[in-house]
């Protein structure tokens, strides 16, 4: 008996030991909402009702309210409908109150039939017909009020600039419980995902024209959060933004001519900036740059909900921390915030996918479940589905995590969510850390510039093993900086983290004490071809087919292309025989371009190669060259 | 941005075909009955209520039924015709019944059907029942108009009719049916492409012919016509040679790269075809031939091309397209000469992934756009499922509206609610004026643009439509002629409340005073609107009718925008201003009024 169990004791042991590596769906699951076939659930707004019910609103005009939802058979009735593409959904005060295209309303269920007989236009807002003129919200800040954002339009010749045609498109406004509105904030392109952390008010844009890539960022009243296009409506009487366009051009070439689209361009006449770097040209004109920005490919192609996790540790390690949607990539993103002389700065982390369609709107349940709804009509996904509802629910079982990331007057301090082996984790040479930033121009999106290698210089493990102290070297303030901790693994179970990655927007650099611990200097890093094993075990698109006959000797073998494009985030919008945010591989292949074409269109992508698809790729130069040549040539034996 | 083709509407220019208008200064036209009821009259004006009434202004430019006892005949034309094209608009007595038959064989049925819930064969624009009378007489077949968008009696209506005769060959026996092709009712499509099994019921004889006349039925019921038009397509269509190719095989980026190259293969075949190249793609082809113009004058080209593409006519090169291979239908004008005319099209593509397609359409002065192309050419088919909305419960639904006059778009209602109802009524409420800006008759609504794809966030009335002033219907003395959709007074929308069969009532604020605007149908025939006002300023007035014609027919009976539709109320004035006339009712606690059409 007792050898039995010692012997199963064991192969348990060797299975962990062979190298079995944690997945996300160790520790949170994804469950399907079984959805009555024919309701388009194409999920725009979703709120928790105080009796336990799920309100859910759809882009197809609809209100559900989805009684029992934590159980395997919720029950859905209509509560509302013919409401014109609502973006959003909150309950206040015994009501419902939905954003559609054109109005705040309110749904009033008088004779308490279940369905809504009331809809009340609680303030219309100017709207030019222009489809891309979205309204979200609304949630609601602490003095009760309603916070609404809206999409700016885009041209008809100038398909591609974003325009705001009519009053407080690309701004965010305050609505008072008796209609009162008030324009709050300016700058914003597609404003999707908003939401109240620590009882301020946050939002998160879409990489797009002006904007580099996806972020959240908080918004206090007066501010210019980049996209000029609303600064049409900041010298109205009641406006409080200060930034004006000529301020903003004075300083970034806007390229405006309507018949040409503008591309990147590495040097151009006027100096390059950043939105960090214009608001320090111009203080106190309410610039705000980023808290927190979520890296292109990665963590932000179209940033949609912010979601606090308020569960006290219910839902996992991260109580406090903020999560945030993608539409594109089907994933959830996490964001620790932290402040730091004043302004929110931070990390961010991969956290979850494999979402069924593209991801829109989160809630909480009653059950400190999450409430992941979505759609992907119009833009794709990376999830196949056209909509639907899930619940995303915590097993229990903590994974071996970045917490946090702090930011130190010399480095950083990651706190983990289990202790680390010590030995490895106080080797400098297991941290890589570098540090990039986007470009704030009128070009849709922005390569990463200015890429630098932070060396690490000492690593400082605590007394509990839960946090590492790391001095790093080169520090930029407005500079994103990427710590990849590769060969630290856990205490216990020798784990490698399950995301291996954390972004910290470094705003500012902290004042204090620097860590008193001899330093070093790092060996310097052979070009590996070792996979990151957490992100290759994560993404969705493991999905590159068995090697077969090789056509060269010269082409890279499957699994070190799949490596590369795991590790150069190509496969957040590319599989390898199938459409998804991007085409197929095959596909490509199958244009017979040259290596050296598909070399050059790595680096500057031609989106009008692929009119059907709607999201442009964004400028891949700065990868390694020679990685490049590998993919370019792997790619084109792909049949 | 994949665009998809229901936004495609051809608008084949009239002035391009042998038109004929009918003289309606007198019967000339007509073969003589012997008979007093077809007269020629200047005006019509029918009584909603009364059966059967038509009373005639006397005059020019209208034909007038009035039969009696002994004076019912059919009205038969003098000319005879084969392939045509017929439009006219007509005017039914309340409770009339009257037919259009084509070759004198086959009816469509005018009828008054205002309020049908349900049109069958003998409704308007319905396609009439055949007749058997053996063993027993015995009706059978006809065809449903797809809606009813008939209008009430006593307005004009239009209709638009597209015939092809039956085809015989050199015995004289029938080859092909005759087929009606269209049938539109108020611009609303009834009919397309039913074929006719034979005559209808009450025809001139019951073998069918490749000439016949026009009937109109007289002895049925009260009914007037006017701008009457018959277009002759009689003759045949333009014949083509068999067509010469050649087919080069590689990627080209323009004609000179291969046109004097020696072919990879050449050959001849019957119709025009992209596919005499065996490769979908990486391919560039040159076909020849010539058509035989049966008659000079303007001729329309249409065709659908998979590839960069170069046509020439004529020896004139009348459209190129050398960057795009993804393309859409393109029709040009030509004026061609009688007689031997060259056709060249050069195709090249190197994409895999633009449709393979070569369609080729030409139609004459007096001949209907006909294909030229191979069957396999040019598959007749969308891949795009439109998105549609019945309302089989009365049905709120908000999205963006574009209103129409005169066919062209003129303002795009941004904070619009679509009201359908299972009586097939339906309207468009415009919140930001408190005004109906447009009722139509048919089935509720297209989405299909605001939910393919992104969609544009609008959606388009399926049926007949009527667009009505998009003006604040509250109005101050000083505004009472404006045009503005704009409320120039302090305006607040405050949403609308539904009933418990989903009927909204509108709720809104205008200079102080409070409004509810109920809306609602009527025995499936007109619109009752109901407006409460409360704390109404002094002199404030409710325009019910904004219009350079608006005309009283009796004590609270009014017709609008040339017989247009009626609005019935009690105590409304007409004022007017210069061209432009108002009809108003004072801002009472309650107005109440009716649209009937």
């Amino acid at each position: 008996m007792k050898k039995y169990h010692v012997l199963i004791c064991l192969l348990l042991m060797g299975t962990r030991l062979i190298g079995q590596k944690p997945v996300e769906s160790d520790y949170y699951k994804i469950a399907k909402i079984a959805t009555p076939e024919g309701i388009v659930l194409e999920v725009g707004g979703l709120a928790l009702l105080p009796n336990g019910d799920m309100a859910a609103s759809t882009r197809r005009g609809d209100v559900y309210i989805i009684e029992n939802p934590n159980s395997t058979r919720p029950y859905f009735r209509k509560f509302a409908s013919g409401l014109h593409e609502i973006l959003g959904l909150a309950y206040k005060d015994g009501f419902l109150y939905c954003a559609q295209r054109g109005e705040l309303t309110r749904l009033v269920d008088k004779n308490g039939d279940g369905k809504a007989e009331r809809y009340e236009t609680v303030y219309s807002w100017p709207i030019s017909g222009h489809y891309h003129e979205y309204s979200y919200g609304p949630k609601i800040g602490p003095d009760g009020s309603f916070y609404i954002t809206g999409n700016v339009a885009f041209g008809n010749t100038d398909w591609w600039a974003g325009k705001s045609t009519v009053p407080w498109r690309g701004w965010t406004i305050k609505i008072s419980p008796d209609g009162k509105m008030e324009p709050f904030a300016a700058g914003m392109r597609s404003p999707c995902g908003i939401g109240m952390v620590d009882g301020e008010f946050f939002y998160g844009d879409n990489q797009g024209d002006w904007q580099g890539s996806g972020f959240i960022s908080h918004v206090e009243k007066g501010d210019f959060l980049g996209h000029p296009a609303s600064l049409n409506w900041a010298d109205r009487p009641e406006s409080p933004v200060k930034m004006r366009k000529e301020m903003v051009f004075n300083i970034v070439d806007p390229r405006d001519n309507p018949l040409v689209k503008p591309e990147y361009v590495e040097t151009e006449a006027k100096p390059m900036t950043t939105i960090y770097e214009m608001a320090k040209t111009l203080p106190n004109m309410g610039i705000k740059s980023p808290a927190v920005w979520l890296p292109y490919g990665v963590l932000g192609v179209s940033t949609s909900e912010l979601l606090v996790d308020d569960s006290k540790g219910k839902f996992g390690p991260f109580a406090g921390q903020v999560f945030v949607g993608d539409q594109g990539m089907s994933k959830i993103a996490r964001v620790f915030l932290e402040k730091v002389n004043g302004r929110y700065q931070g990390a961010s982390f991969d956290f979850m996918s494999g979402f069924r369609s593209g991801v829109l709107r989160m809630t909480w349940g009653s059950d400190n479940s999450m409430f992941v709804g979505g759609t992907n009509r119009g833009w794709g996904s990376i999830g196949r589905e056209d909509f639907g509802l899930e619940r995303l629910l915590f097993t229990g079982k903590t994974p071996f995590e970045m917490k946090a990331v702090r930011a130190m007057p010399d480095g950083f301090e990651i706190e983990f969510t289990l202790p680390v082996n010590r030995k490895l984790a106080a080797d400098i040479n297991n941290y890589d850390v570098s540090s990039y930033i986007y470009k704030y121009h009128p070009v849709y999106g922005s390569p990463m510039v200015n890429r630098k290698e932070n060396p690490v210089r000492g690593a400082q493990v605590s007394a509990d093993g839960l946090k590492v102290r790391l001095v790093v070297d080169n520090l930029r303030e407005g500079y994103i900086h990427s710590i990849v901790p590769e060969g630290v693994l856990s205490e216990v179970e020798s784990n490698p983290l399950l995301h291996g990655t954390a972004y910290y927007t470094l705003n500012a650099i902290p004042a204090g004490a620097k860590a008193n611990i001899p330093l070093q200097t790092p060996k310097p890093k052979a070009k590996k071809e070792l996979t990151d094993p957490s992100k290759e075990a994560n993404t969705p698109d493991n999905q590159t087919k068995e090697a077969g006959p090789k056509i060269a000797a010269s082409i890279i073998s499957d699994k070190e292309a799949k490596a590369l494009l795991t590790k150069h985030t190509c496969l957040a919008c590319h599989k390898v025989n199938e459409k998804a945010v991007g085409p197929a591989y095959t596909e490509v292949a199958k244009r017979k371009y040259t290596n050296a074409q598909i070399e050059a269109l790595i680096a500057m992508p031609k989106p009008s190669n692929w009119p059907e698809y709607s999201t442009p790729m964004p400028p891949m130069g700065h990868l390694p060259k020679g990685d490049i040549k590998k993919l370019a040539a792997w790619i084109n034996a792909q049949k | 941005m994949k665009k998809t083709l229901w936004t495609l509407v051809l608008f084949i220019p009239m002035a391009l075909q042998a038109q004929t208008s009918l003289p309606l200064k007198d019967l000339s036209f007509w073969q003589n009955t012997n008979k007093a009821n077809w007269q020629i009259a200047s005006d019509a004006q029918a009584d909603l209520s009364q059966h059967g009434v038509l009373s005639l202004i006397p005059g020019t430019g209208i034909l007038v039924n009035l039969p009696d006892k002994t004076n019912k005949a059919n009205l038969i034309s003098a000319k005879e015709y084969g392939d045509f094209d017929a439009s006219f608009d007509f005017m039914m007595a309340a409770e009339s019944n009257s037919g259009f038959y084509l070759q004198g064989r086959y009816e469509i049925q005018l009828m008054d059907s205002w309020g049908v819930k349900n049109p069958g064969t003998g409704d308007c624009g319905g396609i009439y029942k055949r007749r058997k009378f053996i063993p027993q007489e015995y009706l059978y077949e006809g065809h449903a108009p797809r809606v009813n968008a008939c209008l009430a009696p006593g307005l004009w209506q239009h209709m638009e009719i597209s015939f092809q005769a039956p085809r015989f060959d050199a015995q004289g026996t029938k080859i092909a049916n005759a087929k009606v092709l269209m049938v539109k009712l108020n611009g609303a499509v009834l009919h397309e492409n039913v074929e006719l099994t034979g005559p209808t019921g009450g025809p001139i004889a019951e073998t069918e012919v490749a000439k016949g006349p026009i009937m109109i039925q007289g002895d049925h019921g009260a009914v007037a016509f006017r701008n009457m038009e018959i277009t002759d397509l009689s003759n045949l269509p333009a014949t083509m040679d068999p067509v010469s190719y050649q087919v080069f095989y590689g990627v080209f980026t323009s004609p000179e790269e291969f046109k004097d190259k020696k072919a990879d293969v050449s050959g001849v075949t019957e119709k025009i075809s992209w596919d005499v190249s065996a490769k979908p793609f990486g391919f560039a082809e040159i076909l020849k031939t010539s058509f035989e113009i049966p008659k000079a004058g303007k001729h329309q080209v249409e065709f659908e091309i998979g590839g960069k593409h170069i046509i020439k006519l004529n020896g004139v090169e009348i459209y190129k397209e050398l960057i795009q291979e993804n393309n859409r239908r393109r029709t040009e004008i030509v004026d061609l000469p009688a007689g031997k005319v060259a056709l060249e099209i050069t195709v090249f593509k190197k994409n895999k992934s633009s449709a393979n397609k070569l369609g080729f359409w030409l139609k004459g002065p007096e001949f209907r756009s006909t294909a030229y192309h191979s069957f396999g050419s040019f598959l007749n088919s969308s891949s795009d499922d439109p998105i549609l909305m019945d309302a089989k419960n009365p049905t709120i639904f908000r999205s963006f509206m574009d209103l129409y006059k005169n066919g062209k778009k003129t303002k795009r209602v941004v904070h619009a609610v679509n009201v359908g109802n299972p009586a097939n009524l339906h309207y468009t409420y415009d919140l930001d004026n408190g005004s109906i800006a447009q009722i139509w008759k048919g089935d509720f609504l297209n989405t299909t643009p605001m939910w393919d794809s992104r969609g544009d966030g609008s959606s388009r009335p399926r049926g007949v439509v009527l667009g009505l002033p998009n003006v604040p219907s509250l109005s101050l003395q000083e505004n009472l002629f404006s045009q503005s959709d704009v409320v120039s007074e302090p305006y607040k929308i405050k949403g609308y409340e539904v009933d418990q069969d989903e009927n909204p009532t509108f709720l809104y604020e205008i200079g102080g005073a409070d409004v509810t605007d109920k809306i609602r149908i009527v025995d499936h025939k007109y619109l009752d609107r109901t407006l409460k006002i409360k704390n109404a300023k002094a002199g404030q007035k409710v325009r019910i009718g904004l219009s350079t014609d608006i005309k009283q027919v009796n004590e609270n009976t009014f017709v609008l925008d040339g017989k247009s539709y009626y609005i019935q109320a009690t105590g409304a004035t007409i004022e007017t201003q210069g061209l432009s006339k108002v009809l108003t009712l004072p801002a009472a606690e309650q107005v109440h009024y009716s649209i009937l059409w």
